[in-house]
């Protein structure tokens, strides 16, 4: 409550009931002045589900509660529009990568577990739909939910977090107890940023794009290349290097590019990301060491974060760390099984 | 007769004779597990190898991360991973049924036995060893069935009557250390089994399977106790091996992970032999007494008198 009061509005009534009912059917709605939460006595202190089900529905007090939108025709703006305050809200209070799990050494955040499940219906829906008219209940969940939350975060990130705050704040006290439509919402936000953002909302909210960049190919070549006696030496040998960038799916967005070098060299390089793809070529007395696209992480939905980087030599510890918990629980499992059995 | 103090000294000095055994066995479950996780290994380093993203993973383990891994088209199904984990326990379970008679024999023996004899025992008590753990798993099938049938029908009337979650889980867990408890004894019974099927070259295993049965319920809370014993301290050892890999190996360590892990799981290996020792340390007392019984019959005197 503090945190939406001091972002976004003051909450207008005097009580809020919280209920934590017994079993899951009634769990984690939300009515005027009254939401029910849902837990377990055994949840350990680390997974915050709990924590999750009650900001969630105490968000829908303002959305669709005092911002009252249709939930039939634009299920997004009060599910998702919720979505992205609850991910800012808990992110404040539990941490960005552990607000929703942070128990013996394992982490998830918020935002991340959104983004998993908006990937596995990323270009099924557009977020603009009816209710009625998504595909199936995961498509529903996914889009209105998770990538809606993720577009207004990935928002902020190109506007500033004061903006998108002020953005958000006029639009709860502009339309608080009527009926808003989508566009008004947009609109709004085009106001107070001062900026036209009818290119990205006409693939993230109307449209089916989904955003996937990729490192297509790195390589670094000494210019000599063709001397058949030649001898490499770091720090003296010119290299030439070719960085290739590749729009993979059909969301243009524009993004920075970081280019390392392994003399400890950084070019940053910025794309409209229009084109396919893009080259950028260097020479230099160093090789390219590694790339990563949108390296301040603004992008929360790009649908294969791995592809978003390159490490020209392969750091193997963390799938070897991988490795060793898969075979340290098949050895445990061999062993109970051998354990009882023989 | 060996008081459980005895029982247990006189196993870990057997335990420490046969130490090879373990480490052998030990060796066996990890080139297993090995094998078996060349798939999984295969997809995570295409994925991971090259990617900054990974990063989440070695310095902390980011579910999103992991999650996003597997499923990856590149990842391939997930089965394609599983499938062969699971195949290799399965080797590694049948490898243990086909080598513990030699290892019951090396135990039983004063002198080090010879691969030969090693292997002998083991090629003899094959297929008794196999009927042996069909007849367990059929045994400890009902016992369980019967036991979470109870537990659900209890659990039921408790969920009508008492509303408390704590007191159902309560419940819950106490029948599931009762059921563990009567899986416990079977393996006693059964571990009794084997080593007289072993040590007694008898082919003709229902008669061990009564006179373990037997010998089981008269040494029952002696050979419970101790098995126990030794139960709990594989749990602890367990848990104490997790513990240290949580909270004292760094999170980015893969060569100290390894290390804490397989040392856990060696140890864990030992608890379970220390049992099989149990069973050999305890056989010479109860077979003195077998030794009278199968010697009246051979004399065709019966084994009691009659009234």
């Amino acid at each position: 409550m503090d945190r939406f009061e001091r972002w976004y509005g003051p909450y207008p009534y005097k009580t809020l009931t919280v209920v934590d009912p017994e079993g899951l059917e009634a769990a984690g709605m939300e009515y005027p002045t009254f939401i029910t939460g849902g837990t377990e006595w055994y949840l350990p202190k680390g997974w915050l589900e709990p924590e999750v089900v009650v900001e969630h529905e105490f968000g829908h007090q303002y959305w669709y509660g005092m911002v009252a939108t249709n939930e039939f025709e634009d299920a997004w703006m009060d599910e998702g529009i919720n979505t992205y305050t609850e991910i800012k809200v808990l992110d404040s209070i539990f941490g960005p990568g552990t607000s929703l799990i942070n128990l013996a050494g394992a982490t998830l955040g918020d935002s991340e577990d959104q983004r998993l499940g908006y990937l596995r219906v990323a270009d099924l829906d557009p977020i603009a739909r009816n209710g009625w008219q998504y595909a199936n209940s995961s498509s529903y969940g996914g889009i209105t939910y998770g990538k809606t939350g993720l577009v207004l975060l990935t928002l902020e990130h190109i506007l500033g977090e004061d903006t998108m705050r002020r953005a958000m704040q006029t639009y709860l006290l502009r339309y608080r107890f009527t009926h808003p439509s989508k566009e008004d919402f947009l609109k709004t936000i085009e106001e107070v940023s001062g900026k036209d953002l009818r290119w990205y909302f006409n693939q993230a909210v109307y449209g089916t794009e989904v955003l996937d960049y990729e490192v297509l190919t790195v390589n670094s070549y000494p210019v000599d290349w063709y001397k058949e006696k030649r001898t490499e030496k770091k720090g003296q040998s010119e290299y030439v290097s070719n960085v290739t960038i590749h729009r993979k799916s059909d969301f243009v967005f524009p993004v920075e590019v970081d280019v390392r070098f392994d003399n400890g060299e950084k070019v940053r390089e910025r794309w409209d990301g229009q084109e396919r793809w893009v080259r950028y070529t260097y020479q230099k007395g160093a090789k390219v060491q590694s790339v990563e696209i949108d390296p301040d992480h603004k992008i929360e939905f790009d649908r294969n974060n791995f592809n978003n980087s390159y490490i020209v030599k392969a750091v193997r510890a963390p799938a070897r760390k991988l490795v060793n918990y898969w075979t340290f629980c098949s050895q445990l499992l061999a062993q109970l099984l051998a354990w009882w059995m023989v | 007769m060996p008081s459980k103090t005895n029982l247990i000294s006189a196993s870990t000095h057997i335990l420490s004779g046969g130490k090879r055994y373990i480490l052998w066995f030990y060796l066996l479950n990890l080139a297993f597990a090995w094998s078996g996780a060349t798939t999984f290994s295969k997809s995570a380093h295409g994925i991971l190898d090259h990617s900054l993203y990974a990063d989440r993973v070695l310095h902390g383990l980011d579910l999103a991360v992991l999650e996003e891994m597997i499923t990856r088209p590149e990842f391939g199904p997930r089965r394609r991973s599983e499938v062969p984990a699971l195949l290799f326990a399965l080797l590694f379970f049948l490898a243990s049924l086909l080598f513990m008679p030699g290892v019951l024999l090396g135990f039983s023996s004063d002198h080090r036995i010879s691969s030969e004899e090693f292997f002998r025992a083991c090629g003899r008590n094959v297929w008794r060893f196999v009927r042996l753990s069909v007849v367990f798993a059929l045994i400890a099938g009902i016992v369980t069935g019967i036991g979470f049938a109870i537990q659900g029908a209890l659990m039921s009337a408790l969920d009508q009557s008492a509303p408390d979650n704590r007191l159902l889980a309560l419940v819950e867990w106490l029948s599931l250390g009762l059921i563990f408890l009567f899986l416990t004894v079977l393996r006693i019974w059964f571990d009794l089994v084997e080593t007289d099927v072993v040590l007694r070259d008898q082919p003709a295993v229902r008669r061990s399977i009564l006179w373990a049965f037997r010998a089981t319920l008269r040494n029952f809370f002696r050979l419970l106790g101790t098995y126990l014993f030794a139960a709990i301290t594989a749990a602890l050892i367990l848990l104490a091996g997790i513990s240290l890999w949580h909270f004292l190996v760094p999170a980015a360590s893969v060569v100290g992970a390894f290390l804490v892990s397989q040392v856990t799981l060696l140890l864990l290996l030992a608890s379970r032999f220390w049992q099989r020792a149990i069973a050999v340390a305890f056989y010479p007392r109860i077979s003195t007494e077998r030794a009278i019984q199968l010697s009246s019959t051979a004399l065709g005197l019966p084994a009691v008198p009659t009234p």
